[in-house]
Parts: structure tokens; C-alpha cells; sequence
């Protein structure tokens, strides 16, 4: 644009534009062109409020970028592994000597791993241009995350209702039963086989029992002759808490 | 943008993985609940009082040899309290206050069909007692018997003696 002054020489005087944010972002990003690029350089210098708001840019960016190198490196193990997978660079063969399995890397592999390089790249401050989506992008998989573990918790909670419908029939008692393991029960006397028709008598048979904090003992008792094999079952306690009133 | 969607399809399998069990077992449990509610057994209770104040066997006990071999002998008198029937059944406990307070409960938890044709089916019965003031003295004893057959509980401190609880399975 070209101007007069008041001793009516003319000289060019080249208008600044306003340095807006995004002026800042894309300056932050190197993607401003190169007069552009040195105009809000020189504006930056001037101006104290610009230089604030570049520094809070650059602070937002380094946080983002280390954030998204933290999500992407977690997720490019599985996916590294699961390139491999389907590359079938793997390839399993016989030791002559033992003939177990040993497992060979192919040849056809590129000489680098493939998790530094994309490290590197997600980690590189000339191509910044991406990663500021990938930082959102993984902010937002961290909150699914959590979003899906709230869910499989709460759905994995007892539910009281479930509780309720329990059959009644081992509710027998309020206190808690011992957790100590079941009572290791007295061999029943060996029952001899009938005389008459060949076949065992057996009693009542014990199958399980919790004395509690009693001292108990199981007896076979014989009912009838002592040649009877028939056994009456007594559950025999010690009752140590006196007597009840 | 490919790699935040990956994460987020591992995590989708990761969460429905341990739901599709749970749905699983919740499903099972009302075929169990059914079965439960059918079978039913008839007990004959019968409590004595033992002790050793010498006046023998009461004869309305009846025919019970057991009485004058160990451990019972250990008391040289039995009076029989009460005697009545009560029924149990899977669903539902019997419930039968003793003399002493306590109470006892008798459930039905299975009937074993024989294995063999003419052989008797078996019950098998849980029974716990509870003393008046909340304490177990008894919490659980879980027994295998026949119709006809009798076991008993004994040993609870009542009036200078004993008493003895009889249950039988009747046919």
C-alpha cells in the first residue's frame, strides 16, 4: 500500500495483519509461510500478551504429545504383535537334535523393530501437525476405558435381589458356621454281611458335621444283640455354656 | 485414528467376555429352585431327659436297647418329654422348640432313588440347633438314612441332666 506523508514523499508501508490464535497455533507448528512466520515472530517480540499465549500453547502441545505417546505405545505393542500375526513372519521348526519346536525369525524382517520408529515419529516436534489428534483420540479411548470398567464392576456386584431368592434351608442359624474345615469323621464299625440274605446293613450315615466351637464325638451304638451288625447313630456334644434357664 | 480404535475394540471384548458367564449362571438357577420344591419327609421327634437320679427307663419310650449301652449309660435314667411327628421337606424346615429353649430345625435336602431295584430310598436330612439366646450349639449336621431309621443328638445341659434328641425317618 503505498501513502504520503506530510512532506509529500511517498514510501510503501507494508500493513501488519492481527496475530489471531490460530496465527499462533500454526506458527507453534512451523506451518506458517515465511513472511507470515517472520511477521508474527516480530509481533510476538512486541507484544507481552502474544508471548503468554504462545508460551500456554506450548505447554498444552507438550502435555498432549506426551500423552499421546503414552496411549499409543501401549496399543502398539498389541498391534506390532498382531502385524507379525498376520505377516506369518514367524516360523516354527524342528531342532534336528532334540526335535522340539524352536521358533526362528524370518529373514524377510526389516532390519529396525517397528515400535521405536513409530515412537519416534509420534515423539518428533517437525511433524507436529497430527498430534494433536491423537492426543484427543486417546483421551477419549482412556474414557471408554474407564467408562467400560464401571460398568463390568457394577455389573459384577452382588445383586441383592439374588441374594434374597437364596433357599432358606441352610439359614438355619445366625451366626456364622466356623470356616474351619469339616470334622474328620470316625471310621462306622465294618458291617459284616447278612447271614441270611447276603446284604449290608448300614445305618444312618453321617455326611457331614460342624460342632461349632463344641467338642463332639460320633457314636455307632449296636441296637440289638451284640451279633447284630445294625447300628443306631449318636451325634454326642459337650455342652461347656452351662445350662439354660 | 487407527490406534485409539483398536483400544477401544480390546476393551469392548474385554467387557463383554465376563458378562456372557454371568448370564450363563443366572439362567441355571431357576431349574435348581423347581426341583427343589417337590420332595417331602415325615420325621417322628422324640426328646428324653437323661439323668442319674436312678429312677430307670420311662416305659412310655418304648423298646429302645440303646439306652443302657455307651454313651448312654452314662446317665441310669431316661424320661421321655415329648414325642411328636413333624414334616420336612425342601422348601421348608421343621421347626420344634425343645424344652430348653433351643431350637431345632430338620430340612430335606435330597432323596437318593436306589440303585438297585427293592432297595430303600435315602434321605438325606440336615438338622441344626440353636440355643434361646442366638448361640449355635448345634450348626450343622447333615445325615444319610433310610426310612425307619433313627439317629440322635445328645448332650445339652437341661435340669441336672441331659437331653437327648431322637429323629426318626418315618416310612
Amino acid at each position: 500500500m503505498t501513502t504520503k506523508s506530510m512532506n509529500g514523499t511517498a514510501h510503501e508501508r507494508h500493513l501488519e495483519k492481527p496475530v489471531s490464535d490460530l496465527d499462533l497455533m500454526l506458527y507453534l507448528d512451523g506451518e506458517l509461510s515465511a513472511d507470515r512466520h517472520e511477521e508474527v515472530r516480530q509481533a510476538i517480540t512486541r507484544d507481552k500478551v502474544l508471548r503468554s499465549k504462545l508460551s500456554a500453547l506450548e505447554v498444552t502441545s507438550t502435555i498432549i504429545r506426551e500423552r499421546a505417546v503414552d496411549a499409543a505405545a501401549n496399543i502398539d505393542l498389541a498391534d506390532s504383535v498382531m502385524a507379525k500375526i498376520l505377516a506369518g513372519d514367524a516360523a516354527i521348526s524342528l531342532d534336528q537334535r532334540d526335535t522340539a519346536p524352536s521358533l526362528e525369525q524370518s529373514k524377510n524382517l526389516p532390519a529396525e523393530p517397528v515400535l521405536p520408529v513409530r515412537l519416534e515419529k509420534l515423539g518428533a516436534k517437525t511433524q507436529p501437525s497430527n498430534d494433536n489428534a491423537r492426543g484427543i483420540f486417546a483421551l477419549v479411548a482412556l474414557a471408554v476405558a474407564a467408562a467400560a470398567s464401571f460398568m463390568v464392576w457394577g455389573r459384577l456386584a452382588p445383586n441383592p435381589s439374588t441374594m434374597a431368592n437364596e433357599p432358606v434351608a441352610m439359614v438355619t442359624t445366625q451366626e456364622v458356621a466356623p470356616a474351619k474345615p469339616p470334622v474328620e469323621l470316625p471310621a462306622q464299625p465294618a458291617v459284616a454281611p447278612d447271614a441270611e440274605d447276603g446284604e449290608e446293613e448300614v445305618g444312618v450315615e453321617v455326611a457331614a458335621v460342624d460342632f461349632g466351637s463344641k467338642v463332639g464325638t460320633i457314636f455307632y451304638v449296636p441296637t440289638e444283640a451284640a451279633t447284630s451288625t445294625h447300628t443306631t447313630t449318636v451325634v454326642w456334644l459337650t455342652d461347656t455354656d452351662g445350662e439354660e434357664k | 485414528m487407527r490406534l485409539p480404535l483398536l483400544g477401544i475394540l480390546l476393551l469392548a471384548g474385554v467387557s463383554i467376555a465376563p458378562l456372557s458367564s454371568v448370564a450363563r449362571a443366572e439362567n441355571a438357577a431357576p431349574v435348581k429352585g423347581a426341583e427343589a420344591a417337590e420332595a417331602t419327609v415325615s420325621t417322628e421327634l422324640i426328646v428324653l431327659h437323661g439323668t442319674n437320679d436312678g429312677t430307670g427307663i420311662d416305659p412310655k419310650i418304648g423298646k429302645m436297647p440303646e439306652l443302657g449301652k455307651p454313651p448312654f449309660s452314662s446317665y441310669n435314667s431316661y424320661k421321655l418329654l415329648e414325642r411328636g411327628p413333624a414334616n420336612a421337606s425342601k422348601s421348608k424346615a421343621s421347626t420344634t422348640k425343645l424344652p430348653n429353649g433351643s431350637i431345632l430345625q430338620v430340612v430335606l435336602k435330597d432323596v437318593i432313588e436306589p440303585k438297585k431295584k427293592g432297595e430303600a430310598k435315602r434321605f438325606v436330612m440336615s438338622a441344626s440347633i440353636q440355643k434361646a439366646g442366638g448361640k449355635n450349639f448345634l450348626p450343622l449336621l447333615e445325615v444319610n438314612a433310610k426310612a425307619g431309621e433313627t439317629f440322635f443328638v445328645a448332650g445339652q445341659n437341661y435340669k441336672g441332666g441331659i437331653l437327648v434328641i431322637g429323629i426318626k425317618v418315618n416310612p
